[in-house]
């Protein structure tokens, strides 16, 4: 059992003081999603590895579509934090940056890449790029935009695939691509999201035993593996995800874990005073100001509630669980 | 009837109304003026905090934004439902043909729920599949989707909104006023030779003061007031462009439909918002009522 | 008003002497002009006024390709079918049984302890009836925001009335004030001599009250009684926050906003645009059978 899942294993996630209370089955990758026919349309061959690109072919989608109101890319903006959660977190640690603005190095919080990225999305603003109305439209009626065809593309979680399978049918020809990076390059590894626990057993439990049982039982290979190829996560497993076959769902193939995918340590949780990052980033990417005040003022409202977090205990021991689950060299299996 | 009885039968009959009111209504307002010194997450501990809810607001730069934004609100909202409701109570009031028509044409959007309006004007209005924009674009009224609920526009939308609910009541308080101003009066000026302007300013207008006075105080705190409608249809609005002081204060303490539960929940602070924009509501109540006080002298 | 009737023209009596023609032609077609142009203007705002609710009306019987593909005035083809799939899918059964029973049960209720209060207020004497008075209009003006749901609810937790409606309908009998005030107004119509001298005939508190105030209070309860059903079926944030975790105690106006971005706002806004009227129609009805109550009611509250 040990060997099976100690590469994933995270401290503060399925450790608390050095004993295990649970264990991971699947997690959900983050991906540029696409519609290849407004990208055919507009003459471009190959969805953006480079963020610069993303702005140039949202700008060619949005001229060659924008007559039928197709534009070239769209998020759920009305609430920003859900927009940037499932967009920036992969763009950033593809590009070796912690996804929510958390220097792993120094165990403090400093959004400046995160802003860096910020940018290219204010262009794609600025340019007309975006689906009007984006800052209204909630993650639903997105996806029914995108299903439409309206939006050229966007970014989300390996769930995509099932949504365009039964609640959004759609004609349209899309696919899954990893997020374009700060330099075109990869230089780290898209982030998988929620992977940390699957079932788990309580501190409390009047039946350690049986719950036991139960898990051996649900995390048997067979299981697991029909788990996956049944679509109802991409299994983080390495024994699993090497030998499952792929899900049949149409366009899940672009979201399997691949060996640009890993899991990232978790960063600390901290609600600071005032807007948080999502809110403070989004209002500059529609009314401008001065990104670098918007950063620091950031850090210190982060860094005041993580010192804050720290002295009463709540995040006692974030650091130096992130530095152990960076030492234990987290890594999920190449496919 | 002996005095016993007398005594209990007022007290059975008004005992419902004291109970109902003093237990729904004046407690929690006591336990606003309480809370507002602590701080109360809204399970657990809750800490005496002494001022410092306060001093957490005067730094509370979202708060601030919210109470300009109810202003904008509230003076767009009255700029254009006073002045109206007024002029089509006036046009109502003469003999008219169809007019009992039109004023219960005008009065109908004060039935509907202001929510339901919000839901009705949010399909309607919205850049991406609205009916208003498909509309205007096929008569080539505009070239591409007008952002009725952008960051430049969105407070313009909910304003409209607000007027469209609020214009038909105050048009009837308008025409009860106007229906008791005497009509030997208007006879006796128009024989005197004054024209229909002179007599809707010398006679109208000053014999409504009183009337209008309260119908105005009752508008100012209901625009003040209102954010139903503005929650339905932008929750505050992109980047907080619509937020009114008490949309502000309902974020703070419940979810909204798009965010999920409230990240760190105050109760304590929330109380001293809610004390404080009432404070702000009374003040401009009082102001009001002072630089109006010439209507109440109408001879 | 004679400013009225001066504007459409009606002849005003002064003698007509013959060099005045042209000046009493000119008068006439500036009253012409003016009539043109306040018609316009009324028209107009009644457009104005109708155009989101027939554009819902519209929406609702439209295809949803239709209403997709934007432009469409009027349904290519009628579907009236959209309201029994809204009915079907969206749960409108419930919230509209739920809005039915709130509604009633606050209204019989704001009806009941108002027009007891406003008795005992007008008819008898009794220490603290100033301090009632003030208390009442005191709580129409005071408001702290939604603060207040929280004290709120923690008391129908108490009382093991949050987990139906009864916690609403409680507190929205609590806001009586304005009825109170509108049935006082009534009451001091009702000539006392009436009640007293039925009272000291023998006749009973009840039997006084039925046989001979409740007819005169009719017309007073009619209209408040509406008023408070409106406020009842209207309400939003009461109903929305109380039912945040049990949403089979949903109302139309929370259900339906629940609605406003879910898959079927965005896939099927026609169904949505039905699911809207769906809501509005109880209340037009009651509107367009009694609209004369209403705008007296409402005239009256500014004439007390």
């Amino acid at each position: 059992m040990k060997t099976k899942f100690s590469s994933l294993l995270l401290d503060g996630v399925n450790i608390f003081g050095g004993k295990l209370y649970s264990l991971p089955n699947s997690g959900q990758t983050l991906r540029l999603v696409y519609n290849k026919d407004l990208f055919d349309k507009a003459g471009i061959a190959n969805p953006p590895q480079s963020l610069q690109e993303m702005v140039d072919d949202a700008k060619k989608i949005t001229a060659a579509g924008k007559s039928e109101g197709a534009y070239g890319f769209a998020l759920n903006f009305k609430n920003p934090k859900s927009a940037f959660d499932r967009s920036m977190r992969e763009i950033l640690s593809l590009s070796g940056y912690q996804g929510l603005g958390y220097d792993l190095k120094t165990a403090q919080f400093d959004f400046k890449p995160y802003s860096q990225v910020v940018e290219y999305f204010k262009q794609m603003w600025a340019d007309g790029s975006v689906l009007p109305g984006a800052e209204t439209l909630d993650i639903d009626p997105m996806r029914a935009q995108f299903a439409a065809g309206k939006i050229g593309m966007y970014l989300s979680f390996a769930t995509e695939p099932g949504v365009y399978k039964d609640q959004f049918p759609t004609t349209i020809n899309w696919g899954a691509a990893l997020a374009p990076t700060l330099e075109g390059k990869q230089v780290g590894t898209s982030e998988i999201v929620s992977a940390g626990t699957w079932l788990g057993i309580s501190d409390k439990s009047k039946h350690k035993d049986a719950a036991w049982k139960f898990m051996e039982y649900m995390y048997q290979d067979d299981i697991l593996t029909a788990y996956h190829e049944q679509g109802f996560g991409i299994s983080v497993v390495p024994s699993i995800a090497e030998k499952a076959k792929s899900p049949d769902i149409p366009g899940m193939e672009g979201f399997l874990v691949g060996e640009h995918d890993s899991i990232w340590p978790v960063s600390p949780s901290v609600t600071p005073e005032g807007a948080n990052y999502a809110d403070a980033f989004f209002k500059y990417m529609l009314s401008g100001g001065d990104v670098s005040k918007v950063v620091t003022d950031l850090n210190t409202r982060y860094n005041d509630a993580l010192a804050k977090a720290v002295e009463k205990g709540d995040v006692k021991t974030q650091a130096e669980s992130v530095l152990r689950s960076v030492e234990a060299g987290v890594v999920i299996a190449r496919r | 009837m002996t005095r016993w009885t007398r005594l209990r039968e007022n007290s059975l009959l008004l005992l419902p109304s004291v109970i109902l009111t003093v237990a729904l209504g004046i407690y929690p307002l006591i336990w606003v003026l309480r809370y507002m010194f602590y701080d109360y997450p809204g399970y657990g501990a809750e800490t005496f905090v002494g001022l410092d809810n306060f001093r957490r607001l005067l730094r509370d730069a979202a708060f601030w934004e919210s109470v300009r934004n109810t202003f904008v609100f509230a003076g767009g909202k009255l700029l254009i439902t006073v002045p109206l409701s007024l002029l089509l109570a006036v046009i109502l009031n003469g003999r008219l043909r169809g007019r009992h028509f039109l004023r219960a044409v005008f009065f109908m959007p004060t039935v509907i729920s202001s929510a339901v309006i919000a839901v009705v004007f949010y399909l309607i209005f919205n850049s991406y599949n609205g009916m208003v924009n498909q509309l205007l674009m096929k008569y080539h009224l505009i070239g591409s989707p007008f952002e009725w609920l952008g960051p430049k526009h969105a407070m313009l939308t909910v304003i409209l909104a607000a007027v469209w609910g609020a214009v038909g009541n105050y048009m009837l308080l308008f025409l009860a006023g106007l229906q008791s101003i005497p009509h030997d009066l208007y006879e006796a000026a128009s024989i005197d030779g004054a024209g229909p302007a002179q007599r809707f300013w010398r006679i109208t207008v000053p014999m409504l003061g009183p009337v209008m006075q309260i119908i105005i105080m009752l508008a100012i705190i209901a625009a003040l007031k209102g954010y139903e409608s503005i929650m339905v249809m932008t929750e505050g609005g992109p980047i907080g462009k619509t937020e009114v002081m008490y949309l502000y204060l309902y974020k703070l303490l419940f979810p909204v439909a798009t965010s999920g539960a409230v990240v760190d929940q105050q109760f304590g602070y929330g109380s001293a918002v809610g004390f404080t924009t009432a404070i702000i509501v009374g003040m401009i109540t009082a102001v009001y009522y002072w630089m109006s006080r010439k209507m109440n002298k109408v001879f | 008003m004679n400013e009225q009737t001066a504007a459409m023209g009606k002849p005003v009596p002064h003698k007509r002497r013959d060099g005045a023609a042209s000046g009493l032609s000119g008068a006439r077609f500036a009253a012409v002009a003016g009539r043109t142009v306040l018609w316009l203007f009324l028209l107009i705002v009644a457009a104005l006024t109708l155009f989101p609710i027939l554009m819902t009306v519209t929406g609702s019987l439209m295809t949803n390709a239709d209403l997709m593909s934007g432009g469409h005035i009027l349904p290519t083809d009628w579907q009236f079918g959209n309201y029994a799939e809204a009915w079907r899918q969206s749960n409108f059964a419930r919230f509209t049984w739920n809005s039915v029973y709130m509604s009633v049960a606050a209204t019989v209720g704001t009806l009941l302890v108002a027009a007891a209060a406003a008795y005992v207020v007008d008819r008898r004497v009794f220490p603290g009836r100033a301090l009632y008075v003030g208390l009442q209009a005191s709580t129409m003006f005071v408001s702290v925001g939604a603060v207040v749901l929280r004290p709120q609810f923690d008391l129908m937790v108490k009382l093991h009335l949050n987990s139906s409606l009864w916690g609403v309908i409680l507190i929205l009998i609590s806001a009586h004030a304005s009825t109170f005030f509108i049935l006082l107004g009534f009451f001091k119509a009702i000539p006392r001599e009436l009640d007293e001298s039925a009272m000291l005939d023998g006749s009973g508190f009840i039997r006084t009250f039925y046989r001979i105030i409740l007819p005169l209070l009719a017309p007073g309860l009619g209209v408040s009684g509406l008023f408070a059903f409106r406020h009842a079926w209207n309400e939003y944030i009461l109903p929305l926050v109380f039912t945040l975790t049990d949403p089979h105690l949903q109302t139309l106006t929370v259900g339906l906003a629940n609605l406003r971005y879910g898959s079927s706002a965005a896939m099927q806004l026609n169904l949505m645009m039905a699911g809207a009227c769906l809501s509005i129609l109880p209340m037009l009805v009651v509107y367009i059978l009694a609209n004369k109550s209403f705008m007296q009611a409402t005239a009256g509250s500014v004439k007390g």
